[in-house]
């Protein structure tokens, strides 16, 4: 970006920034990888904690977790809601940016205050009058409660907006010429050129919906239902009965406890990997939409 | 922003009339049908809880409405400290997010940039965006972890140099710091995205320009770069008080325990243990009530203001 005039202060302060951004990605980096190695190491709580590599390599903690039926559902209660909630985010979003996006009819500008510009200013009822909503309208302790709230999101709209603005109106305009439909011209034309946008927002939506432990937490107490976040923290709590329990499984699969130490936190940390596993393998390939899809513009426009 | 900068405004004469024309047309019709469901979500899920911040104002039970009761709430609520001690706490909180939260995004991106060996700019940037997609439940897990006096390696550095461990997550006085601490921790990349996208719309010749007048480094950060972020600053800045306090309810809800809640306790926490645990929804309502309300005149105030000194004299909304 800045020109190329090497100082001797510039190049002492190109050092101790690289320097700086180093430290600050290892503070990053370092927690995440300790995470990796506790849930690979057969290791005896010592002090040894910051050894980033497994001194005694197992996957046992990762066989204990697969092992444990009550992990499946909930993890599968996330996938369902994080699949249904992100599609129907998508859907819902990109559609209703598309007519804001359009300057050429009535109305757009009054769609962004009552979608976006009025919900932010309010910020809805509130935690109890949202309880006696879901309560009458009978999405307590359903899949419905940790979904439908989320769906329309006026960041969202805004973001995708600005995007579709980049898109040559005279795309729409000669496709109207040809008589297509505004439907077609969205599916057609408008959809296929959003990709990067689509993807950044997917990412965002399916994080959020992966991520959602809060209305799980306050509007669903049925077990079933639960999300893997909420089993997640359940697992997460050390109790001795948890570790005594890990201790008698180990037994059973022939491990000598005089040799290894079999820790709760090795559990803990595998089961915190494998939360962590979808969005890690989404990630990289969303990521380079970033910086094409995610723009904020004016927001009434 | 670039984006936007760069729009080719489709709003000839033609359309300037047809948009004076009937609400209804072959055109717009379809186009109102796309924006349905959006509206129905945000009609559903945002304006019919609305009239529920009444609820605030009346003795409402599991059984449902059993009466008015006037600003009984409020006035429980006001003589309360602990209710005030929440307030505070939350302040706190709010504060310390202002002064070190909302401006590290934007002095990492500023270093970031400074970084001309592209890969390690990428990697750098890769690292710190992840902690954004982890969950505040694994988030606060690994911290505790961390800093447990026991067994985090925090503790054990402090050991080996000699020192008495700490017990981070006891220590009502460090709890905001801390809690400042990994908000950063989790949010600093992902927010530096927007204005790294944003600096690297800048214009070279800016520079060159800048260091013909004989501009220095900084000289050239504070009047090229900075003033280049500045609209985006903006409007991260308003934005950032449509969620001034909820932002808070997840990690506070994860990382409080009894020991620091002198400090750890905040409106949505108080709200939440009250309203939803304790059933008693007229009080929770009302400490909602009052803090929606601060928040809604916080946000209205920064944007009047934006409004009021930018040069073109429009805010953000």
């Amino acid at each position: 970006m800045s020109l190329k005039i090497d100082t001797t202060g510039h190049r002492i302060f190109r050092v101790f920034n690289g320097l700086l951004l180093l430290i600050v990605a290892l503070t990053m980096l370092v927690p995440m990888l300790s995470v990796l190695k506790d849930s690979l190491d057969f290791q005896p709580r010592s002090h040894l904690r910051l050894a980033l590599i497994p001194q005694e390599f197992t996957l046992f903690y990762y066989r204990r977790v697969l092992n444990d039926v009550s992990v499946y559902r909930p993890f599968l209660n996330s996938v369902l809601i994080t699949a249904v909630g992100t599609a129907l985010s998508l859907f819902v979003n990109s559609t209703a940016a598309y007519t804001m996006s359009r300057r050429d009819i009535r109305g757009n500008v009054f769609f962004v205050y009552f979608l976006v510009i009025i919900p932010m200013v309010l910020g809805g009822g509130g935690i109890i009058a949202n309880f006696v909503w879901f309560r009458a309208l009978g999405i307590l302790n359903t899949y419905f409660v940790m979904i439908l709230p989320m769906v329309a999101m006026g960041f969202y709209m805004i973001i995708i907006r600005t995007f579709y603005w980049s898109i040559p109106f005279s795309l729409t305009e000669s496709a109207q010429l040809d008589g297509a439909s505004e439907f077609t011209i969205f599916l057609k034309i408008i959809a296929p050129l959003s990709k990067a946008v689509f993807a950044a927002i997917a990412l965002f939506a399916g994080v959020q919906y992966w991520n959602n432990w809060l209305y799980a937490f306050m509007f669903v107490h049925n077990p079933r239902l639960y999300p893997f976040p909420v089993k997640l923290r359940a697992m997460l709590f050390f109790t001795q009965d948890a570790e005594r329990l890990l201790q008698e499984w180990a037994l059973q699969q022939g491990i000598d406890l005089s040799e290894v130490m079999v820790t709760f936190e090795g559990t803990a940390s595998a089961v915190i990997i494998v939360s962590t596993l979808p969005i890690l393998v989404a990630y990289p390939y969303l990521q380079r939409y970033f910086a094409q899809g995610v723009r904020i513009g004016a927001i009434k426009g | 922003m670039a984006h936007s900068d760069a729009v080719a405004l489709p709003l000839d004469v033609s359309e300037k009339a047809r948009k004076k024309g009937k609400i209804f047309t072959k055109r717009s019709i379809p186009l109102y049908l796309m924006i349905l469901p959006a509206m129905i979500f945000t009609i559903m899920f945002q304006y019919i809880p609305l009239p529920g911040r009444l609820i605030a104002f009346t003795d409402f039970r599991t059984a449902g409405f059993q009466g008015w009761v006037g600003l009984q709430h409020f006035r429980f609520l006001f003589n309360l400290d602990y209710f005030w001690n929440a307030f505070i706490n939350t302040w706190r909180i709010v504060l310390l997010g202002y002064l070190f939260f909302f401006p590290a995004p934007i002095i990492f991106a500023l270093l970031l940039n400074e970084i001309r060996v592209k890969s390690f700019k990428k990697v750098v940037q890769t690292l710190t965006v992840l902690p954004n997609f982890v969950n505040w439940v694994v988030v606060s897990t690994i911290f505790i972890s961390i800093l447990s006096p026991r067994f985090g390696y925090v503790n054990d550095l402090i050991r080996a140099f000699g020192g008495e461990p700490i017990f981070f997550f006891s220590l009502p006085r460090l709890f905001p710091w801390l809690l400042t601490y990994l908000r950063i921790w989790k949010g600093v990349g992902y927010s530096a995205i927007i204005y790294l996208a944003a600096l690297s719309g800048v214009d070279a010749e800016l520079y060159e320009s800048a260091v013909i007048d004989g501009a220095g480094r900084i000289r050239q950060t504070f009047a090229v770069t900075l003033p280049a972020l500045a609209p985006t600053i903006l409007v991260l800045f308003v934005l950032s008080f449509a969620d001034v306090f909820s932002g808070l309810f997840e990690p506070v809800l994860m990382l409080q325990n009894p020991m620091i809640n002198s400090t750890a306790e905040i409106l949505d926490t108080y709200i939440y243990s009250v309203g939803l645990v304790n059933r008693r929804y007229g009080l929770g309502a009302a400490a909602g009530l009052f803090k929606a309300t601060i928040s809604m005149t916080l946000l209205l105030t920064v944007n009047w203001v934006t409004k009021r000194f930018s040069s073109e004299g429009r805010g953000i909304f």
